[in-house]
């Protein structure tokens, strides 16, 4: 059974998944939590990451979708960075394979953890080993040269959109990556290179059985990088590559993943979608489907974060409820990580993926399986 | 309470308020808060106090797939008594499905969920709040993903049932469909009626008077859901239940109710039974699931039904019968429906059946293999029947002995069968293990002198897939081993303390036939010092008979027996399922009960050519042995004695073993003097480890390099001398020469004689 952990880490991504053969991978990895600060309800990412991997101390990949901060947080001071003696050290995660977007390797002025996640991607595609680019070859021509490469020299490192990554295949790991983001069209087209658009969005398909169950693992993608993502796919045929049994939400449930506007006069309270997003939602999602939104509790109407324009939006998660999931048995369907399982205590969110597709773990943590989960406290 | 959920009755009370001890204990465990995926409703009491209900939100884990519509949050009444009675579960959803695992009350809603399947007072000790609520919710998750219940674990327990229970034939499911309806004939399984065990089975043809009961088997159509949906009162209930899925059950009661409701002097003169009248009906109803997807039944669900009346009573109210007698025709008023025809649920179980008895013993499957087990002594009794009652062999058991009270003591049949054959009693036991099957067959008689058995017994070891040795004798086992048939030969034996237990398994393709494998056993008692002692008695007082080194001292204990005839019992079961032969020991320490396996190589045979009458069994392990020995002292010549066993019954000469050149022998290039010094303690000791089976039988030694195995002159000297003593012994002469392409074994002539 391969299983999906969503962390409680306010508007930030981070995904454990862990696969049938014991290979285990995280999308994004973001530190949050505020030191020392008990009222912060989100989680201790790395003491939680590494309550999970007990005496291992690698994983078998780590995508950073984009070098956004609330993907990248605090990632130098977790991992085993290649490229400097600095962040190498006794407890650090070591990346077997980095995933990043091409622009994560060619854009300029990086700054801060952003920069230093750079510097790693570009360290391994020098050495040519440890990572994967998403984007086409073409892309990365001009800073090859400019570092003394060829794209050939490089061509397997790099995963296109519209192919799958060669790092996990059905028959081994009961599960396949195909890329839907980021591909070329945007960066011939855009000057600057825009990192929400351009980051890294695959369809995972598990299979179990014989039975399949897609996930959607949206960055922070736009609707506008949606509405390529549609139209390219159908061009190509592919439409089965959007179908959707589990979607993690782009973007913290920000209304511009839906649409342009976040609600209209005749749509006071709902996000009404683009035609390319609403084909995605309510055309390609499967029976009893699931949403996880990776965010902050969606604000009440009339709130002071309902005014605010920082995601979790209560408009478009209206149409998710609504429109997508159709105010059917929302309690275990509309996942937002800093609710479940309760807005007092958010606790880790695991889908099980098995015959059964997608099961969201409900486990108690009472008794001695709360006795048993947690150190004791101090004794004299 | 909320739309869209059954009313619960009684009147609501404070958490603090409730009385009774579990309803308290779960209301404050829900009040804590602490539960993420429980939440407490309201409490209510009724019953002045008698029962107490906790409503509860629980939230369930239910996977995308479904096999039931489970819903993420479940919302249940606990109903608690004061008597302390198992709390009741019932789901509040008035749309709940009819999943498996549901107690059958009497009305279909509420549901009530069946949690646990052991005994209430048995859970009492682990039981807690937060258990309680995880059961609970265990019960939703599992029912969800389908995988609760697994079709072959018994129908869901009876909440209202008087406590009848009927045991009913295992392949009602899977019997060919001859006739719609079935008759079963029912009688109470034992002599006490208090145990209201109820035996259902097909009628033999011989008449059967006053049965208490009549059985009818009627059959509905395949449904996707479960046809009963709560315990009907009445047949006319039954009947509506029955009739979407097919099955007209009035209908066919009345069919039925054709041969019954003549006149009881009629009835005599056909033959049936008078008194089916008085009888009581039972309803039996195989109702057939299927999955959404598939049209074929994937398992069956069984109910049986009784009435409280008689027949003569049913089929007045069913419109075939008038109150004061006589056979109604035509078609029957609507009153006539079977409304006052009550009825009680009884629990209902299968026959012990092949696949049953492999199942309950964590096999895949029964065996069908033909076996034919010689010897049901203390061993055999036990080891066979170990064997049998797990679905294991179709077996054909021969002993000739008869049952004597001094056998009781260690003997797997007890003293109600003293006086029949051994034989016999096994048959009778693995028979009615499974009465719809035929018995196995019993040959009473002595394997070695059949007489007049013998066609009957030949004809079984001819068609038998194994024959089991079970016989405690040397010669029986030999028999058995060289006797024509391509029956793979097993046999098991304990030694004379019955601290070991020995299996000899002959390979599937018979390369090492039993015999053979005896005389290698003896090796490993020759070189094993885990087997040291195996044969050695040290028992005392003991009577011991000429050549039976295994047949057991009637001083030793039945826990011994008991515990290797087990060991004795999976060996059999494991050898026949692996092709390979094998030689296999199990000790038993007296002192700590460990069991300790020890393993005995095999060899294949060599092939020898006969030498006039006799052949000779020799194989690579004591070809190597001889060829080492000769290496270690090349240039000069060595030898020793050759150990081994000639059967003179059979004219066979087994070679196993030597003892190498003793200390005084004369070891030169061109010549060998074998010696003598501990050489006579030496043959004693082997011939005493294997209880005489082994002992000297001839000569051999080395020829230098270069040389071949050709007796030279000298050679034809010490044949002869050979030759002369063994005369004497009346056994032939036997010597081998190794030379540097191995041993030639010469046997009676060394012209003739060469192997």
């Amino acid at each position: 059974m391969a299983t999906l952990t969503f962390y409680p880490l306010g508007n930030a991504d981070c995904c454990l998944i862990k696969l049938d053969n014991a290979k285990k991978m995280l999308f994004d990895y973001a530190n949050m939590r505020v030191d020392g600060d008990d009222t912060d309800k989100r989680i201790d990412l790395p003491a939680e990451l590494k309550k999970d991997l007990g005496k291992r101390d690698y994983y078998d990949a780590v995508a950073f979708t984009h070098l956004d901060d609330d993907h990248i947080r605090r990632s130098s001071e977790f991992f085993h960075f290649l490229h400097a003696k600095k962040y190498q050290g006794e407890g650090r995660v070591k990346m077997n394979e980095m995933w990043v977007p091409a622009g994560a390797i060619t854009e300029e002025k990086c700054e801060d953890e952003a920069r230093i996640v750079q510097a790693e991607a570009r360290y391994r595609l020098k050495q040519k080993q440890g990572i994967r680019v998403f984007s086409r070859p073409s892309k990365l021509k001009s800073w090859l040269e400019d570092n003394g490469m060829t794209v050939d020299e490089v061509r397997h490192l790099i995963v296109d959109a519209g192919q799958l990554v060669p790092t996990f295949d059905i028959p081994t790991d009961g599960v396949e990556f195909f890329v839907h983001s980021p591909f070329a069209k945007r960066l011939n087209e855009d000057e600057t290179e825009e990192r929400n658009r351009d980051s890294i969005v695959v369809q995972a398909t598990f299979e179990s059985s014989g039975t399949q169950t897609k996930v959607i693992l949206a960055a922070d993608t736009t609707h506008e990088a949606w509405a390529d993502i549609v139209n390219i796919t159908k061009f190509h045929g592919n439409e089965s590559r959007l179908e959707w049994d589990l979607m993690k939400l782009a973007h913290h449930c920000s209304y511009l993943s839906l649409g342009p506007d976040r609600s209209t006069k005749k749509s006071p309270d709902k996000t009404p979608p683009t035609e390319e997003v609403k084909w995605l939602y309510e055309e390609q999602r499967q029976d009893h489907c699931r949403i996880v939104s990776t965010s902050w509790a969606i604000p009440a109407k009339g709130s002071e974060d309902d005014k605010s324009p920082q995601p979790p939006h209560r408009e478009p998660a209206n149409y998710y409820k609504e429109d997508v999931l159709e105010s059917t048995e929302l309690k275990d369907r509309w996942l937002v990580t800093m609710e479940q399982p309760n807005v007092a205590s958010p606790k880790p969110i695991v889908i099980c993926i098995d015959r059964y597709k997608a099961t969201v773990e409900k486990a108690s943590s009472v008794g001695i399986a709360a006795s048993v989960s947690v150190s004791s406290p101090r004794a004299g | 309470m909320d739309k869209g959920f059954i009313d619960v009755d009684g009147i609501v009370v404070q958490p603090t308020s409730l009385t009774i001890e579990r309803a308290k204990a779960v209301a404050a465990l829900l009040q804590k808060d602490r539960l993420d995926y429980a939440k407490l409703v309201e409490c209510r009491s009724r019953a002045e106090g008698k029962e107490e209900v906790l409503v509860v939100d629980v939230d369930v884990q239910r996977p995308q797939l479904r096999a039931h519509d489970i819903r993420a949050l479940e919302r249940i009444a606990v109903v608690f008594s004061a008597d302390d009675a198992r709390p009741d579960v019932q789901s509040l959803r008035s749309d709940f499905p009819q999943t498996p695992h549901l107690n059958l009350s009497l009305t279909e809603y509420p549901k009530s969920l069946c949690l646990y399947e052991q005994d209430w007072n048995e859970l009492k000790a682990r039981w807690t709040p937060s258990r309680f609520i995880e059961r609970i919710r265990f019960w939703f998750a599992e029912t969800a993903r389908g995988s609760l219940h697994k079709d072959d674990q018994p129908l869901e327990p009876l909440i209202v049932s008087s406590g009848y229970q009927i045991v009913v034939p295992h392949d009602l499911f899977t019997a060919e469909r001859s006739s719609d309806v079935q008759q079963l004939v029912v009688r109470f399984a034992g002599d006490d009626v208090k145990t209201k065990l109820l035996l259902a089975t097909r009628p033999t043809g011989a008449r059967q008077k006053g049965l208490p009961y009549v059985a009818l088997v009627v059959r509905a159509e395949p449904q996707e859901h479960g046809v009963i949906r709560h315990s009907p009162s009445t047949l006319s209930e039954l009947h509506d239940f029955l009739a979407p899925a097919g099955c007209d059950l009035l209908g066919k009661l009345r069919d039925a109710a054709k041969d019954w409701s003549e006149e009881p002097k009629i009835l005599h003169a056909k033959g049936e039974d008078p008194d089916i009248l008085k009888s009581r009906l039972i309803v039996i109803a195989v109702c057939p699931k299927r999955r959404a997807t598939t049209t074929s039944a994937e398992a069956s669900d069984i109910w049986t039904f009784m009435t409280f009346t008689s027949v003569a009573d049913v089929l007045v109210d069913i419109g075939r019968r008038g109150k004061t007698g006589g056979y109604f025709m035509g078609e029957p008023g609507e009153d006539a429906r079977g409304r006052n025809t009550k009825l009680d649920v009884l629990r209902t179980t299968f026959s012990y059946s092949r696949d049953t008895a492999a199942y309950l013993n964590g096999h895949e499957s029964p065996t069908d293999l033909k076996i034919v087990a010689v010897g049901l002594g203390a061993l055999g009794s036990k080891l066979q029947l170990c064997l049998a009652r797990a679905g294991f062999g179709r077996w054909t058991l021969v002993d000739e002995d008869v049952l004597l009270p001094h056998n009781l003591s260690k003997h797997q049949y007890t003293a109600a069968w003293v006086g029949h054959r051994k034989s016999d009693i096994a048959a009778i036991a693995t028979g009615a293990l499974y009465p719809h099957e035929p018995r196995p067959d019993s040959i009473a008689t002595n394997v070695l002198a059949p007489g007049d058995d013998a066609e009957r017994l030949s004809k079984a070891l001819e068609e038998a897939d194994v024959i089991l040795d079970l016989s405690a004798s040397v010669t029986v086992a030999r028999h058995l081993a060289t006797l024509k048939s391509s029956a793979r030969r097993i046999s098991v034996f304990l030694n004379p303390t019955a601290t070991d237990l020995v299996l000899l398994a002959e390979d599937k393709a018979r390369t090492i036939s039993a015999d053979q494998l005896e005389f290698q056993l003896y090796r490993g008692l020759l070189t094993q010092p885990e087997l040291a002692g195996h044969l050695e008695d040290t028992t005392s007082g003991r009577v011991r008979y000429s050549g039976s080194c295994r047949d057991i001292t009637s001083r030793i204990p039945d826990d011994q027996v008991s515990l290797l005839a087990a060991i004795g019992a999976k060996a059999v079961r494991n050898a026949v399922l692996d092709e390979k032969a094998q030689i296999k020991a199990w000790r038993l320490n007296g002192d700590t009960f460990e069991v300790r396996a020890i393993t005995v190589p095999t060899f294949k045979p060599e092939r020898l050519k006969p030498a006039g009458d006799w052949s000779m069994v020799v194989d690579q392990a004591l070809i190597s042995k001889l060829q080492e020995l000769r290496e270690a002292k090349l240039p000069n010549e060595t030898g020793g004695v050759l150990l081994g066993f000639f059967d003179q019954d059979k004219r066979r000469a087994y070679v196993v073993d030597t003892i190498p050149s003793p200390p005084d022998s004369l070891e030169w290039p061109t010549l060998y003097i074998r010696g003598s010094v501990s050489l006579a303690a030496e043959v004693k000791r082997v011939n005493k480890a294997t209880a005489g089976n082994v002992e000297y039988i001839g000569e051999w030694h080395s020829h230098p390099r270069g040389c071949s195995c050709r007796p030279s002159s000298d050679d034809a000297k010490v044949f002869a001398w050979i030759t002369e003593n063994m005369a004497d012994e009346g056994q032939p002469a036997l010597m081998a020469i190794v030379g540097d392409s191995g041993p030639c074994f010469y046997l009676g002539s060394l012209s003739e004689g060469k192997l």
